[in-house]
């Protein structure tokens, strides 16, 4: 083989080395991107998933709050003291007995306003959600 | 021809038609992405991208101890696809009739439409029956059936769990989702939040890409209203009020407690009254705030404005002797006809005048107090004037300018006659007396909670003006301390044990522009404990249906008794510190 046509067979064995090369980052690159995109979507689509479930779990959150403050209510709370036939009713002044350091009704009065803990401040909602009466009062109408 | 020549043919052939094939798809790409590339892509984002609205939670409205006066919660239109639902199943139907509470035929009748007729009279399948709104238990319920074709549309209603309780004061939204009254209408601006947007695409079946989301607002859940109102107290109102009805079947009434201290309202009710989940069921007259909304003629509950007038310019003391038997007096060089009383009470001293609710002797204190000083002090008690209702609604009730008076308004005006007022003005006016003499705007919101950041907004409605002195307060509440007792118009309002404050009021209601012998207003607005007090309750009755004129001290000051009752333990008011119990000995 002549030095000339040794020279050119290199050459198009080096351009097609090149462009095998070339096909091969190509074609992992588009595989790569493909992935890249699947897992977008997977990602997505999951974070959809979660997005829903938060929705439902809040709605449901939503529905037990009301359902409390239902069978919180005082008028609701009387009818069950009926409906069981319990003889309760409130206290006559002179039957409480007040003890030094009682909290006071809560009022905006500056002197009063340190007896009452500031978590009530902070969180009304810990204070109307009673979970552990749900289980014992159903309502009854 | 040579082989060569062959080749060369095919190979131009061939090349010919891989260039125009490409041509022709550059000109289709060239037609596509240039010339109809806008038409195109609006027409992509038309069918896939989509604008998404993301509503905003509402907030919710609280009692002062952080129960729930008005939550937002789901309720499910419960329907069906009759061309889906195999009606051959009756078992499975009838379990879903029993579960949602409907008469199997009923339901059977409902999910048999399958057909309709349109406007043009065409025949048409019908895909879609509502049956019944249900809520979340229900509904879970309905699910577990796995009947086919049966499916719940879920939309946010807002609701009241107390139903009536505080209706008036708490509001409601109607169908349209509009706040209309009360709180709900008046700080709707923090309970309704921010809506967010979200622009997303779709495929074809229009479910969400989540992948191709571009924009994103997130919206702002509206912020917690706490009231200074307290649920235990608004349901004993609301119960004393319930008794009330009963007793008396009055055209109308009013209830009003409050801290005369900071004048915070704890608690206020109106009869008739409206449940505000179904407030298309009641009659729109029923949702009118009748404390703030409706004037009458206060009666004997004004003569506190007189009296303490006349106290704080020295004009009187608690000893002043009145005489109460002159038919006739002048004032001004006019001869005028003086206020009756039920009996000729002679000469008394003004302690009586206050005990004996003497008409004539409120008009003679009022007389010598003259006509510029008693209007001036009855706009300073907060009469004729708006008293600062935080909520819409409110009416400043009727007090005449001096030179509008007529000849007989000096002695008509300190009996209670001759001026229009709000419940809540007489009850604000005896909350004067109650806080040492000085007046305080009525307050109903106490803050606004951001349950996200725990911030908070004060909702503070201002500072109180002093309309008379503390110590012709102190006089005041110790002279209006023996209307409460046997001697007293309003015995029926004793609380063993704790000295009782007050002022009853009878007043005649005009009908047909006279004053009616048989229809009145009776009111008893009072305070205990008398030497400090905790709480101001105003009870006014329209029209009550009792045997002979419904007097305050016999409609209204039971109904004071029957609440104050039932705040003392839950507002932990000590009796007086000298006062004793009475104890059996055994000697």
């Amino acid at each position: 083989m002549s030095p000339i046509l040794r020279r050119e067979t290199t050459l198009y064995k080096q351009i097609l080395s090149l462009l095998v090369v070339l096909a091969v980052i190509t074609v992992s690159g588009c595989l790569g991107l493909l992935w890249l995109r699947q897992k977008i979507e997977l990602t997505a689509q999951a974070t959809r998933t979660l997005e829903v479930e938060i929705a439902k779990e809040e709605r449901r959150l939503r529905y037990i709050d009301t359902k409390i403050a239902e069978i919180h209510q005082p008028h609701y709370l009387e009818r069950q003291i009926q409906r069981l036939g319990l003889n309760l009713r409130p206290p006559m002044a002179d039957q409480i007995v007040y003890l030094d350091g009682y909290p006071q009704y809560q009022t905006n009065r500056p002197e009063e306003s340190d007896a009452y803990p500031t978590e009530r401040e902070k969180d009304p909602f810990r204070y109307s959600i009673d979970l552990a009466v749900m289980k014992s009062l159903t309502p009854v109408d | 021809m040579s082989k060569v020549c062959i080749r060369k043919t095919r190979f131009h052939v061939c090349s010919a038609i891989l260039v125009a094939g490409f041509l022709m798809l550059c000109g289709r790409l060239f037609f596509l992405q240039v010339i109809q590339a806008e038409s195109i892509s609006a027409e992509v984002d038309t069918v896939r991208k989509r604008l998404v609205r993301i509503e905003a939670k509402r907030g919710d409205i609280l009692d002062r101890n952080g129960n729930l006066l008005a939550g937002t919660r789901s309720q499910i239109l419960l329907g069906a696809d009759p061309q889906m639902v195999d009606l051959t199943k009756r078992d499975q139907l009838a379990m879903l009739a029993g579960v949602i509470d409907m008469p199997f035929t009923d339901l059977m009748e409902k999910l048999g439409r399958r057909e309709r007729i349109d406007s043009s009279g065409t025949t048409r399948q019908v895909r879609w029956v509502p049956v019944k709104e249900i809520n979340e238990d229900l509904y879970q319920s309905v699910q577990g059936l796995k009947v086919q074709g049966v499916y719940g549309n879920r939309r946010y209603d807002r609701y009241y769990p107390g139903h009536e309780l505080g209706s008036h004061v708490i509001g409601y939204i109607n169908k349209e989702q509009t706040p209309v009254m009360g709180v709900e209408h008046a700080l709707d601006y923090y309970l309704k939040g921010q809506v967010g947007w979200r622009e997303t695409e779709v495929d074809g079946r229009r479910r969400e890409m989540a992948a191709f989301r571009e924009r994103e607002v997130t919206p702002r859940n509206g912020l917690h209203v706490e009231l200074t109102m307290d649920l235990f107290v608004q349901s004993v109102i609301d119960s004393a009020m319930e008794k009330l009805v009963e007793e008396t079947n009055p055209a109308g009434a009013s209830i009003i407690v409050s801290d005369p201290t900071t004048g915070e309202v704890l608690g206020m009710a109106n009869y008739p009254t409206f449940d505000p989940n179904s407030f298309w069921d009641f009659p729109i007259e029923n949702q009118r705030n009748r404390a703030l909304t409706d004037q009458y003629e206060p009666g004997s509950t004004f003569k506190i404005v007189p009296i303490s007038a006349a106290l704080e310019e020295g004009i009187i003391d608690p000893e002043t002797i009145i005489n109460c038997g002159e038919e006739w007096k002048n004032f001004n060089g006019v001869r005028i006809h003086m206020p009756s009383d039920h009996r000729n009470l002679g000469e008394i001293s003004v302690r009586k005048v206050v005990t004996k609710s003497s008409n004539r002797g409120a008009a003679q204190i009022g007389m010598m107090l003259g006509e510029k000083r008693m209007y001036e002090y009855a706009r300073a008690f907060g009469f004729g004037r708006s008293v600062g209702w935080p909520l819409m609604g409110e009416i400043s009730g009727t007090l005449m300018p001096v030179d509008k008076w007529d000849g007989l308004t000096i002695s008509r005006l300190p009996t209670g006659y001759a001026v229009g007022a709000t419940p809540m003005q007489v009850h604000l006016a005896m909350s004067t007396i109650a806080n040492d003499g000085v007046r305080l705007r009525p307050k109903i919101l106490r803050r606004v909670i951001n349950p996200e950041d725990e911030n908070q907004l004060a909702l503070e409605p201002g500072k109180g003006d002093r309309v008379i002195s503390k110590e012709t307060a102190r006089l005041m509440q110790e002279m209006l301390v023996s209307v409460v007792s046997i001697e007293g118009t309003a015995s029926r309002a004793e609380l063993t044990g704790y000295a009782v404050a007050g002022k009853t009021g009878t007043s005649r209601k005009i009908i047909d522009g006279q004053y009616s012998t048989t229809n009145h207003f009776g009111s008893f607005s009072g305070f205990f404990p008398a030497n400090k007090p905790r709480v101001v309750i105003t009870v006014v009755v329209d029209d009550a249906n009792v045997s002979g004129p419904a007097y305050g001290g016999l409609v209204a000051a039971p109904t004071f008794k029957r609440i104050g009752e039932n705040l003392i333990p839950h507002l932990a008011i000590r009796k007086p510190q000298n006062w004793e119990p009475l104890l059996v000995s055994n000697d």
